[in-house]
């Protein structure tokens, strides 16, 4: 009974969800741009495994013996970045015009303009480098998913409130509130950069990130980590460009691997329970909030060939825990019904892993592994090969897609409420 | 029709899996071994010392003949004599040439008397030298001999005092070492053997052992009974990478004499200085 409540309170929730206009606009926005992110996506996947030093593809093929790999890294990988800056340009304007629309048809084209223009102040820099350019745009990946959101959105509410209660009507008075509103804006970002507001409240900000650091071996400060860190994944908080790197130099790690090295093996480490062991090895499989058995799910279980099919364009890239594509293709970000999950799973797989090191079911993982290596051969790789950790990742992942599962099956059927709403 | 969709979506996803257990799983298998052997070599000191312990009654310089009998070449190893002082002090005489990587090092006790107490104190002291020699040399393995109570010093030391987070012991060899002290009955089990069994999960799993035992006749080798010395196996049987035991017979096989037994100079030869910088590890050890 209790149960049957709260499922009917999450159909609830999305349903109210589907009305919300801002984010309608923002899903438009993702939705537009998803395949360019995923072909930026291939491209990086591309650069960073097979093409960069250290990276998973290119040491265990040994490509450092080949001459063109250099120039092939450099050209990708200017690549990627053209279309990520292409991508976030798009995703700025479609929000911007899908909420304008939703106003009126006439405020598209100038909300699209301001959303331009605020994008690219936001994103100018000068360098005072005598050598360097005085000013130059930097839109590459790095940039996080809500900043580009919440700029067209603003872009659009902007320039409604202009219009109709401002009465602002010429050319010059939009032009000079947009400039105005520009500036407030970088003035804000500044002072974020800056510090100013991290100063503020030094002591709170200093306790947070102590909690958050990578050198944390209580169990219950990698949770918290594991859950803001995934809480802030959900909000945009992250930039298509944004790597999983494991955590193999922090000084536990450190420790650990040269303990192993010196016994020969894995029992008895200084630091068996630390983010590496946990929460890289058993908690990210396909990138943050165990995105990999959601993906999964999608393939065998979903009754819409749409999405079965974003989720096989997305099988290598998630593979490689490059998810971005796949969270806009869901789209997971603000999606109350995948909010559970997405803090849920990643800590049940920690416990999971926690338990099996104490038990001496598996050992943690120690040994370096490369950059970008996929998630799920990290327990086996960083063990030395060991059977046991690679069969219990598996199991891990099998207990996630059982967790993702009645949370998918939310998504599938609001999903054709919708559509059969729309016929 | 559902249930066909989801046959093939499985089907297919079991065809990508094996693809990619082929192009990614076994390629990333073979890379990861090699690296993981490549850096146990490279974190390895090149320091490589062989740590000698005598036996009761004896003093540092205990081992000079074995070692003058070990220097046959005509480059001389390095020998470092250490005797720690009942009042925890060093008495260090030789040094370790510069470019020398396996120095002989002895470490002796003032208190050097039989009987279980003095033994375990010995393993205290051992300790403290070993805690001193690593801080000075910076070595992160080494390997062992020990004679006679020698050998129960430094089991007890491996059980006890021995971090093995820092320190590494590849190969130990123990001459007539009495495990279970003058017993000759294998199962009546005197304390110390009793001791060095309750403990022995505390050995390093990576450890070769061998036992050697000199008999004059078939039960000794005129001090301690071969059974005793049989009695390591309760010990490291099962609990180390290998342990071996070896009997030695003949010219030189009473108990004072088997650091001078040429057999038993081979023996370590063969066993603990012709061995590279890697050691046994990478057969013995599963990870």
């Amino acid at each position: 009974m209790r149960e049957n409540r709260l499922w009917s309170f999450l159909y609830k929730l999305q349903d109210k969800q589907q009305k919300w206009l801002w984010l309608r606009s923002c899903y438009f926005g993702l939705k537009t741009t998803g395949p360019l992110l995923l072909l930026g996506i291939l491209l990086q996947g591309l650069t960073l495994s097979f093409f960069q030093p250290h990276g998973f593809f290119y040491v265990i093929y040994r490509l450092d013996r080949q001459v063109w790999v250099p120039q092939a890294n450099f050209i990708i990988h200017s690549l990627s970045c053209i279309v990520f800056g292409m991508t976030l340009l798009l995703l700025c304007t479609a929000v911007a015009w899908y909420r304008a629309r939703l106003f009126s048809k006439k405020e598209t084209i100038p909300s699209m303009v301001i959303a331009l223009f605020l994008l690219f102040l936001f994103n100018f820099h000068t360098k005072r480098m005598p050598s360097a350019r005085l000013g130059q745009v930097i839109l590459n990946g790095n940039i996080p998913f809500i900043e580009v959101l919440f700029l067209g959105l603003v872009s659009a509410y902007f320039y409604h409130g202009l219009n109709k209660f401002l009465h602002f009507k010429s050319l010059w008075s939009i032009a000079g509130a947009t400039v105005s509103l520009g500036i407030v804006l970088r003035g804000f970002k500044h002072l974020f950069n800056v510090g100013f507001f991290a100063s503020l409240s030094g002591p709170l900000f200093a306790e947070i990130s102590s909690l958050l650091g990578d050198d944390q071996t209580q169990l219950g400060t990698i949770i918290v980590r594991e859950v803001g860190r995934n809480l802030l994944v959900w909000l945009g908080f992250v930039s298509p460009e944004q790597i999983l790197v494991a955590h193999t130099d922090s000084d536990l790690s450190r420790a650990n691997l040269s303990a192993a090295l010196i016994k020969n093996n894995l029992e008895g480490l200084p630091h068996p329970l630390n983010i590496y062991s946990l929460s890289d090895s058993f908690a990210v499989l396909g990138g943050y909030g165990q995105i990999m058995a959601l993906l999964l799910l999608f393939i065998l279980f979903s009754r819409y060939r749409k999405r079965r099919r974003n989720a096989w364009q997305n099988f290598l890239p998630v593979f490689l825990n490059l998810n971005s594509s796949f969270l806009v293709g869901v789209p997971v970000f603000f999606n109350v019904i995948l909010l559970i999950p997405f803090l849920i799973v990643p800590t049940v797989s920690i416990l999971l892993a926690a338990g099996a090191i104490k038990l001496n079911l598996i050992p943690p993982a120690v040994y370096q592994v490369p950059l970008n290596t996929p998630t799920i051969l990290n327990a086996f790789m960083g063990t030395n090969g060991n059977w046991d950790a690679l069969l219990f990742t598996l199991i891990v992942l099998l207990v996630s897609m059982l967790l993702y599962y009645p949370f998918f099956k939310v998504t599938e059927t609001t999903l054709y409420r919708i559509q059969k709403g729309t016929e | 029709m559902r249930k066909k969709t989801v046959m093939q979506s499985f089907k297919l996803l079991i065809i990508i899996i094996v693809i990619l257990v082929a192009l990614v799983g076994l390629p990333a298998y073979f890379w990861t071994k090699s690296h993981v052997t490549k850096e146990r070599v490279q974190n390895r000191s090149r320091l490589y010392p062989i740590i000698l312990v005598p036996g009761s009654s004896a003093t540092e310089n205990r081992f000079d003949g074995l070692i003058d009998n070990l220097n046959t070449g005509n480059k001389k190893t390095s020998l470092l004599k250490i005797t720690v002082k009942e009042n925890n002090h060093l008495r260090i005489s030789g040094k370790i040439f510069p470019r020398d990587t396996r120095p002989f090092i002895v470490i002796a006790f003032q208190n050097n008397h039989d009987g279980f107490r003095n033994i375990q104190k010995q393993a205290k002291w051992m300790a403290l030298a070993m805690d001193y020699l690593t801080r000075k040399y910076q070595f992160n393995h080494f390997s062992g001999i020990g004679h006679s109570n020698g050998g129960l010093v430094y089991t007890l030391f491996l059980e006890k005092y021995l971090d093995q987070n820092k320190l590494l012991l590849d190969r130990l060899m123990t001459i007539g070492t009495p495990y279970n002290f003058a017993e000759t009955n294998m199962n009546k089990q005197t304390s110390i053997l009793q001791e060095l069994i309750s403990r022995k999960e505390k050995l390093p799993r990576s450890l070769a052992v061998y036992s050697i035992d000199g008999t004059t006749n078939y039960t000794t080798d005129g001090i301690v009974p071969s059974t005793s010395v049989s009695t390591g196996k309760y010990i490291f049987q099962n609990q180390v990478a290998q342990y071996t035991k070896i009997t030695v017979t003949g010219k030189d096989s009473q108990h004072s004499d088997l650091p001078q037994n040429k057999e038993i100079i081979q023996l370590i030869n063969e066993y603990i200085l012709q061995t590279g910088v890697t050691g046994p590890d990478a057969a013995n050890t599963p990870q």
